[in-house]
């Protein structure tokens, strides 16, 4: 029996860039993963979400199984030739990036298209990995204090492996 | 609540709780008088919280998103946004979200009139108006950003020294007028700014002495810490002239808190549009709390006025209509009676009022209304924006929105040709500009283009606007390049605004819609709005130039995105954009509602006199920024609250 949630994480970590300790961390009271796999799980058609979850564990499997080289595994998944499982995925990336489940229209207009998308919830929102990305803080949800803007941040390192 | 009438009836009846109504009630409170508000809509949240929850939730964080009536629903294909149709709301208000169906009134509460402009470089071209408000308690200063600076003396006689618009009354000498009240705003509001800089600033308009507010002042609370940005700015464009005037960065007088007191201090949470959560940043609803705890001052709640009675040539009362739910029916009606009646309703919905009390004899045309000026002039502050990506690290999305600007270009010689204009330096990278951090985040994850960042886009100096030259155009990233190329775009985002004077069009009004109503019954705003003059369109080609000269001093990159030619026939014609000397511009609006019941030297040419009075009704008066004869180069709200002290002294001084 696959973990899911195990491999869901694992998924994630490769595809964000982020690390464990701030996809899934060991004292975790939010819990924004589990919301996320639920919605990972009922955005998407006929089992698919579990099913791309099972691919990431054959191929981890394939390795030896251990927690390691997660990018290199979620980059095979995205190179894949299924285009709704590679769309999938990066609109996974999307979910964990600005806590939104993203609806993308492509054209072939200069632009190849715009992006619109659903907030999840007020958590999801000041979880989103895109303020940590810009070493910075959800616009209207800051833990620093008075006249942090006139010095630079701390490095980007600590916004990948600390969580939210 | 229920509403006690005090045994000599009320004082003074206001229409609107924002930050004039609320100064207004406060001072006269105070000195003991009996003062009734009536507002339209909910009373303050016992916790911001509430809005702060709406707000997360939001899918678009335009400034209205977090105030009711709540303006996104679930989409379709006609209605991508979910926007309710404002005929069935109680209290509708016009929305950033509404500008792009502003053509389509089952969407957009003002009603326009069609494009009849068949080429976009026409100067009778018609827009959709740029700037929306509030109807909650504490008004629109709930989404303003803060900054409190006052106009200047030349701002005041722009027809006198310049040839342009209209001289406020009295001109220059409206300045000095409103000097002492200028000050009290600060106070009222509680400004964080040093004083040498604005010292320095003024100098270089002639402003003596002791920089703007007299001896021995200082500001409430020293000045915001600049931020990373504003230093990249202040070492570079000093290089730089604009018509022969020196640039200068000035850090921002901000009606928020540099030190803790009776309201926190700011945490830079880099929201101030559209709500501080910690309310660091002044809104109308701390002089709101501070009129009511007078103990003379009541409020009645989710009261739309809808009807000024006129016995003879003297206000005698404001009908209102009451409703519980904002679908819901309407629940009761009244009339508030007092001595004298103060309209604080915005520049929108107190023109509104005046035009729809038509019923009264020798008053056709609407209450105040004998100039036929009511509604006209309406005016924003045209903004345009400008943006790029610094060289080095400059930290965006950190800090209040904005904290410095460049000041120093706000008056000279040039008015005689072009509107003048404050430049405002963002804090908040593309959050503006592009949509960001969504924008940019869409492009590197699914392979679109839409910030120029990741294609074939070249700006308009021909430097290639692909972010990382290795990469292919519309890649598609994940895991740590994803990560690198975000970090380093949006660490480096810069952002100018441009807010640029407009001259009062007497044909830019807001009249009445025959056809739409909201859900009271009431008749919607039909907005027309244009930018004719020469004057102000030269202001947008000083502002490219000058925008692109600037990024170039930074060493910056720019990205600023040259609209796509406007249509202006179909369904949806483009809203905002225009042509003018082989450029096109898109214009986005201030949030600066200005003009709509100005005042004047005359009775025949303004609804207001100096003192805020109206001329046909010497019980009436008006305050807020319609009462504004012109833009002016300062965001309005410090002399909303000035004008609004000095109409409260007046009022006291009619009251004996």
């Amino acid at each position: 029996m696959v973990d899911y949630m195990e491999y869901f994480i694992r998924l994630s970590v490769g595809l964000t860039g982020f690390t464990r300790a701030a996809i899934a961390p060991r004292i975790d009271p939010v819990d924004i993963k589990t919301v996320y796999l639920q919605v990972f799980r009922d955005k998407l058609p006929n089992g698919m979400a579990d099913q791309i979850i099972c691919e990431y564990y054959n191929l981890n499997q394939a390795e030896g199984g251990q927690d390691g080289n997660n990018e290199a595994i979620a980059g095979a998944l995205l190179s894949g030739t299924y285009p709704a499982e590679v769309l999938a995925l990066r609109q996974l990336i999307y979910l964990w990036y600005m806590g939104a489940w993203p609806t993308v229209v492509s054209d072939n207009s200069p632009t190849r298209g715009q992006t619109f998308s659903e907030v999840i919830s007020a958590t999801s929102y000041t979880q989103g990995l895109v303020w940590r990305v810009m070493q910075s803080h959800p616009m209207g949800s800051s833990n620093y204090t008075y006249g942090y803007w006139a010095t630079t941040p701390p490095p980007l390192q600590d916004y990948l492996e600390n969580p939210a | 609540m229920s509403i006690t009438i005090p045994a000599g009836g009320f004082d003074v009846v206001i229409v609107g709780s924002g930050i004039s109504g609320s100064i207004i009630a406060y001072q006269l409170g105070k000195a003991g008088k009996q003062v009734l508000i009536l507002e339209g809509g909910p009373p303050v949240p016992k916790s911001r919280e509430d809005y702060m929850q709406t707000f997360f939730t939001a899918n678009a964080k335009t400034p209205e998103s977090p105030y009711p009536p709540t303006m996104q629903g679930t989409g379709s294909a006609s209605n991508p946004l979910g926007q309710p149709d404002p005929a069935t709301l109680n209290t509708p208000r016009y929305t950033v979200l509404q500008i792009n169906a502003w053509q389509n009134p089952a969407q957009c509460y003002f009603v326009y009139p069609p494009q009849t402009a068949t080429r976009a470089d026409d100067p009778e071209m018609t827009f959709a108006f740029g700037s929306s408000y509030e109807r909650v308690a504490g008004g629109t200063t709930w989404h303003w950003l803060g900054t409190s600076l006052n106009h200047l003396p030349n701002d005041f006689q722009l027809k006198t020294k310049y040839g342009q618009g209209v001289d406020w009354p009295g001109g220059a000498q409206f300045y000095q007028s409103l000097l002492p009240y200028y000050r009290k705003a600060t106070e009222t509001i509680g400004v964080s700014s040093d004083k040498q800089p604005m010292v320095d600033l003024y100098k270089t308009f002639d402003v003596q002495p002791d920089g703007n507010y007299g001896p021995n002042y200082d500001f409430p609370m020293p000045g915001i810490t600049p931020s990373l940005n504003d230093v990249l700015y202040e070492d570079k464009v000093t290089s730089l002239k604009i018509d022969n005037i020196g640039l200068f960065v000035t850090p921002t007088p901000q009606g928020r808190n540099s030190q803790p007191g009776k309201r926190r201090q700011c945490a830079g949470n880099t929201n101030c549009i559209p709500i501080c959560p910690i309310q660091a940043k002044y809104d109308g609803t701390v002089t709101l709390a501070e009129a009511l705890q007078t103990g003379n001052v009541q409020i009645q709640y989710k009261t739309v006025a809808n009807n000024i009675r006129l016995s003879g040539d003297q206000v005698s009362g404001i009908d209102y209509l009451t409703y519980d739910s904002q679908t819901g029916p309407s629940t009761g009606k009244g009339t508030a009676v007092g001595k004298r009646y103060v309209l604080a309703a915005h520049a929108i919905e107190t023109p509104k009022l005046l035009l729809m009390s038509n019923g009264n004899p020798g008053y056709p045309n609407g209450v105040a209304n004998r100039s036929d000026q009511v509604g006209r002039n309406l005016m924003d502050h045209v903004m345009y924006l400008a943006w790029g990506l610094s060289k080095d690290p400059i930290y965006a999305f950190r800090g209040p929105l904005s904290t410095s600007g460049i000041e120093s270009v706000r008056d000279g010689a040039f008015r005689t040709q072009r509107a003048a204009y404050r430049i405002e330096i963002g804090n908040e990278g593309w959050n503006w500009a592009t949509n960001d951090p969504y924008t940019t985040l869409a492009d590197f994850v699914f392979g679109q283009n839409n910030t120029q960042l990741n294609g074939d886009s070249v700006n308009q100096q021909g430097q290639s606007l692909r972010f990382d030259p290795s990469l292919p155009a519309f890649s598609q990233l994940y895991g740590s390049k994803l990560v690198a190329t975000l970090n380093n775009v949006y660490i480096r985002q810069l952002r100018l605004g441009y807010l640029i004077e407009q001259l009062p069009d007497p044909d830019n009004r807001v009249q009445l819609s025959s056809q739409y109503k909201d859900h009271l019954g009431l008749p919607r705003p039909q907005v027309t709005y244009r930018i004719r003059e020469n004057y102000v369109r030269n202001g947008f080609v000083s502002a490219k130039a000058a925008s692109t000269e600037i990024f170039q001093a930074l060493g910056a990159t720019e990205y600023t995105q040259v609209p796509a030619t406007p249509v202006l026939s179909g369904t949806s014609p483009s809203p905002t954009t225009f042509q003018y000397l082989g450029d096109t511009f898109t214009f986005y609006g201030a949030g600066h509602i200005i003009g709509t019941y100005r005042m004047g030297d005359s009775a025949t040419t303004s609804v207001l006199n100096a003192r805020q009075q109206s001329w046909d009704h010497s019980n009436l008066y008006m305050v807020g920024s319609g009462v504004f004869p012109t833009t002016a180069t300062a965001n309005p709200t410090l002399t909303i609250a000035a004008l609004a002290l000095q109409a409260a002294d007046n009022i006291l001084a009619d009251l004996g």
